[in-house]
């Protein structure tokens, strides 16, 4: 249940108060011990020890002398966090799709591998592999200083604030903040407090309540075009004040410790265009997408669509391993293209003025709604769902 | 005394917030459920 524990809220009131207390030098030592303690009591010790082994790594890479030849120590690293996300979130998808895929041409998987279970996912994988990869690649890639302290690297590896969902950290901003950790000023202390109501406001009344909502319409079962628009403004709402509750309480926690991360949103639904509610939404996530996925395969200088594409499937079977991800990410990245199209040939349409800002509000927020039942529902569900809305007579 | 007036708009500003968000807290004690869905995001 993490934040919606009680032993949450018990264990972040001591972390915060002992914190506080300690002197400065010992400040980074007590955060590691606190989310120590934090991911060992909802991962178990067998589920932190992925997240270890993958820290030690990831930490020792860039400091390892690279050989003459062969791959550097840190893209060795990189692709093996490629692979154990793969193997932990993907495999029995992968296994499960190819048996439908070879069922059809009537051969069939062997027991041995149809059996196989896959482990537990661990806590908060999709998250702290993106921000070991952003680790490396930023040391590899752009010759940044690696993180020396293992205290430090520890501590942003498992920070428990973030741990389980984000906002994912960048290093230069993060680690720097525990070189000298200080207390957070009466500003901060009082925007942490108020961040941390808000999220629980947002999840406990909002979102959960929207969640019931949505329930009550499913079991309908009959998915009239009015039911399935209000569904998918329903989910669209949800699933914003959901995360961005999460985001709220995790970045309100980290200010009470006097520690600044990533705002994940910017009022999205108030975008005037795909590109700018990709600019606003889930936002350590997207940038991430664009800096270490659209930007390495060659961004807006060649192949932009294709570019565009496999980068926002990419991002969607993020979410989950299930081909309604991957859809939704095609739909986004399908309507970002068409997107571009259209800027390059009327870019009037997207210049400032109140029609076209109203006009491009209204058609963000539709699109972006209707791709939530994509999200949300199983590719078969959505068929009929778009049949009914295709019925849909005035 | 001409900030006098500012001054008291920046303290009710104060008081009006306080109240909101202890409203807002109210409102999360009074709906919380032990049994609440999990964070759609922690799934991922």
């Amino acid at each position: 249940m993490l934040f919606l524990d009680l032993w949450f809220w018990q264990f972040a009131a001591i972390a915060v108060a002992v914190y506080l207390l300690c002197p400065q030098r010992l400040k980074v030592a007590w955060l590691l011990i606190a989310s120590a303690v934090f991911q060992v009591h909802f991962a178990g010790p067998a589920g932190a020890a992925p997240v270890l082994v993958f820290a030690l790594l990831t930490y020792a890479a860039p400091l390892l002398t690279p050989r003459q030849r062969g791959p550097s120590p840190a893209v060795a690293v990189i692709t093996l966090l490629v692979g154990a996300l793969t193997f932990y979130k993907y495999a029995a998808f992968l296994r499960d799709s190819a048996a439908s895929l070879l069922q059809l041409v009537g051969v069939s998987l062997p027991h041995a591998v149809t059996a196989w279970h896959a482990p537990a996912i661990p806590l908060g994988i999709s998250f702290f592999t993106f921000e070991f990869i952003h680790y490396l690649y930023e040391v590899h890639a752009h010759g940044r200083a690696p993180i020396r302290h293992p205290g430090q690297f520890a501590v942003f590896a498992i920070f428990f604030p973030t741990l389980a969902a984000g906002p994912i950290k960048r290093f230069p901003d993060f680690v720097p903040q525990l070189e000298t950790p200080r207390n957070p000023d009466w500003a901060m202390w009082c925007d942490g407090v108020r961040r941390v109501i808000l999220g629980l406001f947002r999840k406990v009344c909002i979102a959960d309540t929207l969640a019931d909502v949505a329930t009550a319409m499913e079991a309908t079962r009959v998915f009239t075009g009015p039911l399935v628009i209000s569904l998918a403004v329903v989910q669209g709402l949800r699933i914003y004040h959901d995360f961005g509750g999460y985001s709220d309480i995790a970045i309100g926690l980290a200010k009470l410790l006097g520690l600044r991360v990533p705002e994940n949103f910017n009022y999205p639904y108030r975008s005037t265009s795909l590109q700018e509610f990709w600019r606003r939404w889930h936002i350590s996530l997207s940038s991430w997408i664009r800096d270490y996925v659209y930007i390495p395969l060659g961004g807006n200088r060649r192949h932009r669509t294709f570019n565009l594409l496999l980068a926002m499937v990419l991002c969607g079977l993020w979410h989950g391993a299930a081909w309604n991800f991957a859809a939704w990410g095609l739909y986004h990245g399908a309507g970002l293209a068409a997107e571009g199209l259209v800027r390059h040939w009327r870019p009037r349409l997207f210049e400032p003025g109140r029609a076209t800002q109203l006009l491009g509000r209204a058609f963000c927020y539709s699109f972006v709604s209707l791709g939530w039942l994509l999200f949300f529902y199983p590719l078969d569900t959505v068929g009929q769902m778009l049949v009914g809305l295709a019925r849909w007579s005035w | 005394m001409a900030d006098a007036p500012n001054r008291f708009v920046r303290v009710l500003r104060s008081g009006a917030t306080i109240v909101l968000y202890a409203a807002m807290l109210l409102a999360v004690l009074a709906m919380w459920n032990p049994n609440a869905p999990q964070f759609i995001y922690v799934a991922f």
